[in-house]
């Protein structure tokens, strides 16, 4: 899985660099806005299917199960608006406040997860720490 | 042009960060959630050195509205969406050693 990952950033990284290729002009710039935005969308995807294991899979801890919701939500949501924003700039102002405001969801919700009185009952799960 | 709204929005994300990091080390979870809790405390940081870029050189001077902006905004955007990625990994991980145990 560790090995898998960094893999997969490089493999990210490497395609981000063949895209950005063209730019004759602040290349690392390009590169390193184009990198971000690729791995925003891998990010995406893998927190979307571990919301699918934390939802299908039986005996999963309630705040993994939390997380894995925030997770994907919050990956979610912003990848639409990217979709949205690409496909009518009109809807670019109009949104702007929404994701300032969306924006603090991973806070919210990490913060609620660990606020949880009883988290350290519930983390007695078979998985240990790295 | 920065509303009062989107400053206020600004300064209540930076806090919920750090507060949000503080909470998973007071209840002693760190060891588990260490890059979790370094993401938040990473973006608190961006977000206070954002501002300082924004008190110190302005939002329409040079500084601010060309080569810093983008740079600082690139390299904000670079280091948190790096360490999302990392902080999903882990947490691919850990959550997938559970439901596959």
């Amino acid at each position: 899985m560790r090995v898998g990952s960094i893999v997969i950033t490089a493999g990210v990284g490497i395609w981000s660099l063949a895209i950005v290729q063209a730019a004759s002009t602040r290349l690392i710039s390009r590169w390193i806005f184009e990198y971000s935005q690729d791995l925003y969308f891998v990010s995406t995807v893998a927190a979307l299917i571990l919301f699918g294991f934390a939802t299908y899979k039986p005996n999963v801890p309630k705040p993994v199960h939390q997380l894995a919701f925030v997770f994907a939500g919050y990956f979610l949501f912003f990848a639409l608006m990217y979709v949205i924003r690409y496909l009518s700039p009109l809807w670019g102002a109009p949104l702007a406040g929404l994701v300032g405001l969306f924006g603090m969801w991973l806070p919210l919700g990490v913060a609620y997860v660990f606020y949880d009185p009883n988290i350290n009952k519930s983390l007695d799960d078979p998985y240990p720490p790295l | 042009m920065i509303t009062s709204a989107d400053i206020v929005l600004w300064v209540y994300a930076t806090v919920l960060s750090v507060f949000v990091a503080f909470v998973i080390i007071v209840r002693g979870q760190f060891r588990r959630f260490s890059v979790l809790a370094t993401y938040f405390a990473i973006v608190a940081a961006m977000s206070l050195l954002r501002l300082h870029v924004l008190n110190a050189y302005g939002f329409k001077s040079p500084n601010m509205s060309i080569s810093t902006t983008f740079r600082i905004s690139c390299c904000a955007f670079s280091c948190t969406l790096s360490l999302q990625l990392f902080t999903g990994r882990c947490f691919l991980q850990r959550g997938l050693t559970c439901v596959c145990a």
